[in-house]
């Protein structure tokens, strides 16, 4: 197959990036929602869908079509600690070449909410991302797994005095995770994230009511950078990612999300790709059965 | 394996998915949730004259025990002299009487507790002229 490596590589990178376990993180005020290319600081029972659509690059300099539709449910075993589980069925394009689609391999994470601050709008958690090598399909997925210990922070600005008052509506949140390979030839690589969002329910509620009405009282605007930077081996040194402007809706049981995914430089892909979720609260569905921590 | 064939089938048919998506977040009625506010009074940010009292209403049935509304002015010394209460029937509303404010910034401090026990909160300022 023709740039089996450089698929291999970009496979791994977005599955690195597809975020792994969402949460209804509150930090006093504060709300951080979930998004879409970036996970979110904070722990919860959720349970996610995604459709992604993007253009990738080939050595030869054609480029490869990609559909994903992924779905990811997240557990709480405690009210700071759950795991999640996902995966992805994804479709690959490319002109002259048989399409290659099917199941990529099953995604298993943990993460744990260390630190909240009311006040200032801070959360911090700490987890473990990792990929199951030889659990998807053959064409898809890679025979080898992926661990990547993550760090999730974020921070809202309804701490700002007065003077700022509208700025306290943007939050920003990060992830910072070192990737490891279970086959030493496969290089390893940070994959890291940001996000600014404006909270336009924040701002109505909190800040200034400016009068808007449903469904523009409960949007968040945001952008979102997901990046992975190849540490190892003879990619090492080299980014590739997205940036992604688009909106959250968010409502009482659930969200509602669109992004457009701008490749961060030429090795990223190019033309603008897709990316579209729906999300469940399963803590606020179902808040006296699964959607309530174990213990 | 039942699992394998959602996934494709939803890859298929990834339209209808989010749309029925969609439909069960708008369609899911008697759910519980952590409570937002929907209708505030008086509103965030806003210069008014001496309001009588402070009214929330949230999206979410409140559990009054554990909810609460306070009003402080900008030393933070608590104005409202009674106790803020939550409506009786829909158990949606929270309101506090106010005594008669002079014009200054004033700030609603609230907590509100849906009935599974979620507990979200929020503050904001009004100015009286
Ligand atoms: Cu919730």
């Amino acid at each position: 197959m023709r740039n089996a490596l450089t698929r291999a590589a970009f496979g791994l990178a977005m599955a690195s990036l597809a975020p792994l376990g969402h949460a209804h993180a509150i930090a006093g005020d504060r709300v951080f929602p979930a998004t879409m290319a970036v996970d979110d600081p904070g722990v919860g029972d959720e349970l996610d869908f995604q459709f992604g659509h993007i253009r990738t690059p080939n050595d030869d300099g054609s480029s490869t079509s990609v559909n994903s539709t992924s779905v990811n449910y997240a557990k709480t075993i405690t009210s700071n600690l759950a795991i999640s589980v996902g995966t992805n069925y994804t479709t690959q394009r490319s002109a002259g070449d048989p399409t290659v689609k099917g199941l990529d391999n099953l995604g298993l994470g943990i993460k744990y909410m260390v630190y909240v601050n009311p006040v200032h709008e801070f959360m911090l958690s700490v987890g473990v991302d990792s990929d199951i090598g030889g659990t998807g399909s053959k064409a898809i997925g890679s025979n080898y797994s992926t661990y990547t210990p993550t760090i999730y922070a974020g921070k809202g600005f309804g701490d700002l005095p007065d003077a700022l008052r509208w700025l306290k509506p943007v939050a920003i949140t990060g992830t910072l995770g070192q990737q490891y390979a279970s086959n030493s030839s496969v290089p390893n690589a940070v994959n890291w994230g940001m996000t600014l969002q404006y909270s336009l329910p924040y701002l109505q509620s909190f800040v200034k009511n400016i009068g808007l009405s449903k469904p523009f009282a409960n949007m968040i605007p945001v952008i979102e950078v997901a990046m992975s930077t190849c540490t190892s081996g003879s990619c090492s040194g080299h980014t590739t990612g997205t940036i992604n402007p688009g909106v959250i809706w968010e409502s009482r049981l659930g969200q509602i999300g669109l992004e457009a995914q701008i490749p961060a430089n030429s090795a990223s892909g190019h033309g603008v790709g897709v990316l579209v979720q729906t999300h469940f609260f399963f803590d606020d569905i179902f808040p006296r059965s699964v959607g309530k921590p174990i213990f | 394996m039942k699992n394998f064939r959602f996934f494709s089938l939803a890859f298929r048919s990834r339209l209808s998915l989010i749309a029925f998506s969609i439909l069960c977040v708008a369609s899911i009625g008697q759910a519980f949730a952590h409570a937002q506010p929907e209708t505030q009074s008086p509103m965030a940010g806003t210069v008014i004259k001496a309001p009588t009292e402070v009214r929330i209403t949230y999206d979410e049935a409140l559990e009054s025990a554990f909810s609460s509304l306070v009003v402080s002015d900008a030393q933070g010394k608590q104005v409202n002299n009674v106790k803020a209460e939550v409506d009786g029937a829909t158990h949606k509303t929270m309101h506090v009487s106010l005594p008669a404010l002079p014009a200054a910034v004033y700030q609603v401090k609230w907590v509100a507790v849906a009935d599974d026990g979620h507990r979200t909160q929020g503050s904001y300022k009004f100015t009286v002229k």
